[in-house]
Order: C-alpha cells, then structure tokens, then sequence
C-alpha cells in the first residue's frame, strides 16, 4: 500500500472504491532543491502530495518577495486547482530536495467528477485561495475589509468636561488631549462645544474666559453606535452637513469620530490603488489608477516605510499595470505563445516612480503573427498614455531590435558579445535585468539561460562588462570627506550605479537568475562571492542612495520641475547625520569598486 | 553468463521467450522478496513485491505484491521479522503461481535492489523447479551503486552498507520496513536518488 493517510481530508471524502483506484493509480517522484515542478502556464499532468521536503509557491511576474505564495511541507497537496483550471498559474520549485506523490491528472479530475464533496472541497480552496491572494495584494485587507470598517476603529476619546467648567478649563482640556472638541453632560442629555464655538462665544457673545462654557453647548447631536459601519458614519456626516458625530453605547457617551480621521482612514491605504489597477477594465481607468502612484510613494515615505519595501511594492504595481495594459491590447491566444520583459530598472524592479518604458518580447515557437508590429505600437502608445515616457535609447517592444525568438535573442547574445564596445555592454547589461511581465514566462529564464552560456565563462568578456563600474568617480575627497561642487553630488553615476552594475557583473559571472540587486546580494553572500557583513553593507548604502534619490525626485515633482537634475543632492541641504550616512556609504562604494577591479582586472 | 546464453537457447523460442529479449531501457523493476529466514538455499517464499520505475518515477501505486501460502519451514524467529503469520497466509498463492505473476509482471525489464543475490537466489530454486531456466533479466545491485556513490564523496570512510542507514544517508524515508512492498519501493527511491544526474 502507498504510504498515505487516507483517513484525511480530503482524501476522507473518498469512499473506499475510489481510494483504491487512487492508491493503485499513485506514483513517486524526487524533485532536486530548486528544481521548477510545475511551471507557470503550463497544464498540469499530477497532483502532487509533498512526502517530504518543502515546495514553495510563486508568481514569477511579481519581484521575489512579493512572489512567494506559499509553501508546501510534508503532507500538503498542491497542483489541484491546476489540474482542475486546466493550466498552472504559478510556478511551483522545490525548496529542498522534496519526495512528492503523484496523482495522474485524469484520473484526479475523474474522482471530482464522481465525488461531489470531493470536488467541493477543492473549488472552496480556490475561493478561499483567490481571496487569500486578493488580500496580499492590497496589503493585507481586503475591499471588504474597507467596506467593513467599524466606527470603533476610527473614533477618538471623548474629551469631557464637568458640567460647571470654565471656558478656560476647557481650552485648556482640548490642549491637553489636543482634540478637537469636548462633551458635556448634564443630565440626560449630552453636548458638544467645538473650538469654533468657544471662539464664537469669546469674539461674538462677549463671554468672559471664566464664565461656563455649557451654554455654548449644542445639544442636537449626530449620534452613531460604536458598532456602525465607518461608511455609514460617514454618510451621516454629508448628510447632516457636520464634521463629527459622537459614538454613543446606550446613553453614555464613548467617542468622538472627526471627519479629517475618517478620510485619511480610508485615502492613506495602498491598497486604494492597488484595488484600482485590479477593477480597471478599460484604459481610461487604468491610466487614473496609474496616475496615483507617485500620490501612494509619498504617502509611503510618510510613513517611513522601508525602502526595500516600497520598491517591492512599487514593482508589484508597475507590473500589475503593464501586464493588464498588455491584456487590453493583445488577444489571449497571442499571449501565450510570447513573452513580455520588463528591462533594466524595472526589471530589477527598483522603479519607484515611473522612468522610461524598457521593454522586450520573446517569441515562442509559432509565436509570430502578421499583424505584430502594428499591435506592439499600440502597445508602446498605451503605455505611454499610461504614464510610461518613451525610451530614448529605443529599448521597447515596438522596435524590431527589441523583438524575437529565442534563437533571434541568442544570436543577438553572440552578436553583442562579439562587438565587446561599450554600447553593446550596456545592452547586455539591460538584458541581464530581464523579468518576465506577462505571457509565457519561461522564455525569460531560457533567454538568460542562453546569456549566461555566452557570457559567464568569458573573462575578457566580464571585465569590459564591469568596466564602466570605473567610470564615474566616487565624490569623495582624498581625507574621506564629501566632495561640494556646485550643482551638487550625482548620486546616480556617484553611488548607485556602480553598486548595481558591479553587483550586475558579479551575478553575470555567478549565473545569478535573481534580477534585483538586493535578492542578488543575498545570493552573492550565500555563494561567498561576498562576505555577508558587506553584502550587507552594500544594500544598505544601496537603500541610501535611492532614498535621496527618490525624495529630490518627489520635491521636483511636487515644484513640477522638469526630470533633469533629479540625481543631484545638495549636500548643504541633508541634516549631519545624513551627512554622515551619504559619505559612510560612498565609502563603502569605493571599497566595493576596488574588490571588483581586482577581481575583473579593470586596472591595466 | 554461460548458462544464461545455454537457457536462452534452450527456452527463447518457449513460452516465456520474451523474458530474454533485450529490455528497451524505458522500465525498471525494483523487486523485493520476504522469506522465512536468512539461508537462500534453505528458507521459503514468504512475500514477492514488485515496483516499476519509469520516466525517474516511482510507480508506487502500480506495484506487485504477492502472498505465498505457508511454508512449512515458517517459524517464531522469521515472524518476528516481517510479521506474517500462518493464517494471514492461508490465502496466499502457491509459490509456482506466484512466480508466473511475477514473470508477466516484470516482464524482461532489469531488476534493481538492495543484496538481490539473496532474493534471487531464492526465486531462481522455485523457477528452476517450475519453468527450468532461472530470472533472465539483468540485475542492478543497489549496494554496489551505493558503494560507489559513497567513495566518490568520502573516500576515506567505510561506508555503511545496512539498508536502513543506506536510506538514511540518501535521505530516503523508509516505507513499510520489512514489508516486501515497503522495502520494494524504498529500494527504488533509492535508485533514483543514486541515479541523480
């Protein structure tokens, strides 16, 4: 007999013939750690029960943390929902060396067809799986969530004043509390004075600051319980033309909800946005929804959110976008036979704010059609109606250069590499970065697979690929000091780029897959090409860099300042300890270009 | 080798001459016997499991597992071992009835498993006794594969030649030990772990 517990669900919902059929019917596999077991797009041909080891989860179209679905320990079944929609939606890896038990597909899907409870329990997975994910990618709640807001969440104390007190004593109590507004009870009955009515009874009425503020107070009050929905409270509000509404358990006053608090509750959530992108069915609302994003970065460095985390964040949604303006332009048919990349920084997916569109396509076998450049311009003009500007250097889909098979990219590769001038490095550099967007995601991975063939044993070819590390100058002065020109330091050719190429050069030598420059520190450390303390510190001062970059970028925004001059930071204008930070992580630049010029012989 | 070539002469054109045509490499069978004890020229059939391999799958579900009806040398001690008492197997096959099963299932497919000498030595008295040529098919000794496997990475350490810590050092969970099946089908994990590229 197979060494499974047939007595668990969902097995339990079999009756005894079936479970025969499926014990009879069952094979074993071994998968190596990392291997993919099951692509995305792909159709499904097993059900696979983990035996042992662990299989994880991923949308290989999303940045690597945001990717990762789920995981799957010993025990667990996955590939169900695949066999049952026909195709996979994600990418299943082996995690580990993991022992799996296969179902045949055909017979997997039989079993649903005869077994109603059995069935069931699969298509409530997948309901309960889609809201799963819908949550993840509003940041964790949900539409219904926001609709399902209570007044408790939102509300203030009451800030409440005896029923004798002092204009004074009440001043003095909305400072305290700093409020907006206090509650006086006397009787029965409860009222409210607002600071516009303190004002009016000092200015207007000729009160005294010790006379009693009770007579100030208005009785007629919007009352809600504490267990009403925040959206009713809010109606409430615009109906009755007030500002605030005092929660009320029975007789007893217990809140105060202010309308400033309820918008901000509702305005200051990313997934406002990321709700938008998903509900857009036609351009229109997708390029309103696009246009909120830089509305969402500064709301995020509001809050001090983590740099890595926003451009994850910011990747997931400039994915998003993309992928569906992709979907609007080209058939279903179509897109499964190609493969849409995003390039350079958005396939690092280290874009916070929109740059130029760098995008390519790979054919699939047969993937080619007569209408195709036609359809890609359009492609090109959405995106640019979407916010996208044009790629100067002509890095789109909607230039044939940009365009091909497999084999078309392979012989570019060779090409490139053959030509070994600055220009083509840099287009290796670009292709390097390639993360697949939407379509048969693959190709990407075979694509590189070719790159890293060419590429990654060639030294003559790797040190021209890191050479223009040296390029630019760190903006340090002999002592370690930061260097003040004029105009300002270029934290772009000063800082970030050499960090990111030099860690682009390093994972081309290590055939590193990963395309971000942080998860590829991370692998670089875990191969030992660097030490972890300054993989590390190389992310740090990486993290650094696009921060200012990103805060000079939102101010010129903000003054609607033309692009250029985003990547100088005037020094005068960072705090000391800014200061501080900047020229430690400069430092660490040049240490970083100094290993990579030993190791790739940059100096002869 | 020599009496192979003169069983295949004698016995190719017979009905079981499929058995020594050449196996077209697409299927294995790893094969376990359980026995009444420890002498291959003495001890009885007990149990005969067969599990194929194909694609670098285990076809676990697929497997042959076959009950021989008591033989008269079952004792305590060999009970102990795989647990099969007289009467679970009083319904079990006669041994010639076994072993014709077991040819049409495996066929002229190579045997993988762990000291099949022993096994085979055991089938081979009945299929003599039965047919009058012993198992044709070409054997692939796990042991030796792990041998090999193990000097390759620890050329200094004797390696461990126990089934169990054979398993446990490949990282193969032990199914059903001492079960013909169980061990059947842990041989064949191993086989694959072994054969990893």
């Amino acid at each position: 007999m197979v060494d499974v517990d047939f007595s668990q669900l969902p097995f339990s919902l079999l009756d005894d013939s079936a479970r025969e059929q499926l014990g009879a019917a069952m094979e074993m596999a071994w998968f190596d750690g990392a291997q993919v077991i099951l692509e995305a797009g792909k159709a499904a041909e097993f059900v696979h029960l983990v035996h042992k080891g662990a299989v994880l989860e991923i949308d290989p179209t999303l940045p690597p943390q945001a990717g990762r679905l789920g995981v799957y320990g010993a025990g667990a079944l996955f590939g169900a929902l695949s066999v049952l929609n026909g195709r996979s939606r994600y990418r299943f890896v082996a995690e580990e060396e993991t022992l799996c038990y296969l179902i045949p597909a055909a017979l997997f899907k039989n079993l649903c067809q005869q077994h109603g409870e059995f069935d069931e329990y699969f298509r409530q997975r997948l309901v309960a799986k889609n809201r799963m994910l819908a949550e993840r990618r509003e940041g964790g709640v949900t539409m219904a969530g926001f609709m399902l807001a209570r007044v408790d969440q939102c509300m203030r104390q009451p800030v409440l004043l005896p029923e004798q007190g002092s204009i004074r004593e009440a001043v003095s109590a909305l400072d305290a509390h700093s409020g907006d507004s206090l509650m006086v009870v006397r009787g029965s009955r409860v009222g409210m004075i607002t600071k516009t009515d303190l004002l009016h009874g000092l200015v207007h009425d000729g009160m005294s600051v010790d006379s009693p503020a009770l007579a100030l107070a208005s009785f007629e009050l919007v009352a809600v319980p504490p267990g009403e929905y925040l959206f009713a409270a809010l109606v409430r509000m615009t109906r009755h033309k007030v500002a605030r509404v005092v929660v009320m358990e029975g007789p007893v006053p217990v809140g105060v909800v202010e309308l400033t608090d309820v918008l901000s509750f509702f305005s200051s959530r990313s997934y406002v946005v990321g709700l938008e992108v998903e509900k857009a069915d036609d351009l229109q609302a997708l390029a309103l929804a696009s246009a909120r994003l830089p509305e969402l970065v500064q709301a995020l460095m509001a809050q001090g959110v983590k740099m890595r985390f926003a451009m994850d964040l910011m990747a997931a949604l400039n994915g998003r976008i993309i992928s569906k303006a992709f979907q609007f332009v080209i058939a279903e048919e179509r897109r499964d036979r190609v493969c849409l990349m995003v390039l350079g920084s958005e396939g690092r997916g280290e874009q916070i704010l929109k740059t130029d569109q760098d995008n390519g396509l790979i054919l699939g076998d047969d993937g080619d059609w007569p209408e195709r450049d036609q359809l890609l311009n359009r492609f090109t003009e959405t995106l640019l109606a979407l916010g996208y500007p044009l790629c100067p250097g002509g890095i789109m889909v909607n230039q044939p250069r940009w365009v091909g098979s497999l084999a078309d990219w392979r012989r570019r590769i060779g090409r490139w590499a053959e030509q070994g001038d600055e220009q083509a490095m840099m287009r290796l550099a670009i292709l390097l970065d390639a993360h697949p967007a939407a379509g048969r995601v693959e190709l990407v991975e075979r694509m590189r697979e070719a790159l890293f063939q060419r590429c990654s044993g060639d030294q003559i070819l790797l040190s021209r690929f890191a050479r223009p590390v040296l390029q630019f100058s760190t903006p340090l002065r002999w002592f370690g000091a930061l260097k003040k020109p004029q105009q300002g330091i270029d934290i772009k050719k000063g800082g970030l780029f050499p960090v990111v190429h030099g860690v682009r050069a390093l994972s081309l030598e290590q055939r590193i897959g990963a395309t971000g420059t942080f998860a590829r520190l991370d692998r670089l450390a875990a191969a030992g090409v660097l030490e972890a303390g300054f993989a590390e510190e190389l992310g740090e001062s990486m993290a650094l860099f696009a921060e200012l970059r990103l805060r000079q970028q939102l101010a010129s925004l903000d003054a609607n300042q033309p692009a250029a001059g985003h990547n100088q930071i005037q020094v005068e204008q960072l705090s000391a300890l800014e200061r501080d930070l900047l020229r430690e992580s400069l430092q660490v630049v040049n240490e970083f270009k100094k290993r990579l010029s030993r190791r790739f012989h940059l100096e002869y | 080798m020599l009496k192979r070539m003169i069983q295949r002469h004698r016995h190719g054109a017979g009905p079981f001459g499929h058995l020594f045509q050449a196996p077209d490499g697409q299927e294995l069978m790893a094969l376990d016997c359980e026995t009444t004890g420890l002498d291959p020229r003495r001890c009885e059939l007990v149990s005969v499991a067969a599990v194929p391999i194909r694609a670098g799958r285990v076809q676990a579900g697929a497997a042959l597992d076959l009950r021989i009806r008591t033989p008269a040398s079952l004792d305590a001690q060999s009970i102990r071992v795989h647990r099969l008492r007289g009467v679970d197997l009083e319904d079990g096959l006669e041994a010639e009835q076994a072993l014709e099963r077991l040819l049409d299932f495996i066929g002229n497919r190579p045997l993988v498993g762990w000291c099949l000498d022993f096994d085979l030595t055991v089938l081979n008295r009945v299929a003599r006794r039965h047919t009058g040529f012993d198992l044709p098919n070409p054997v692939i000794e796990l042991s030796d594969l792990y041998r090999r496997h193990q000097a390759r990475r620890r050329p200094d350490a004797l390696p461990d030649l126990r089934f169990e810590s054979a398993a446990r050092c490949l990282g193969v969970p032990v199914i059903g030990r001492h079960s013909a099946r169980g061990d059947a089908t842990t041989a064949a994990l191993m086989y694959l772990r072994l054969k990893k590229p």
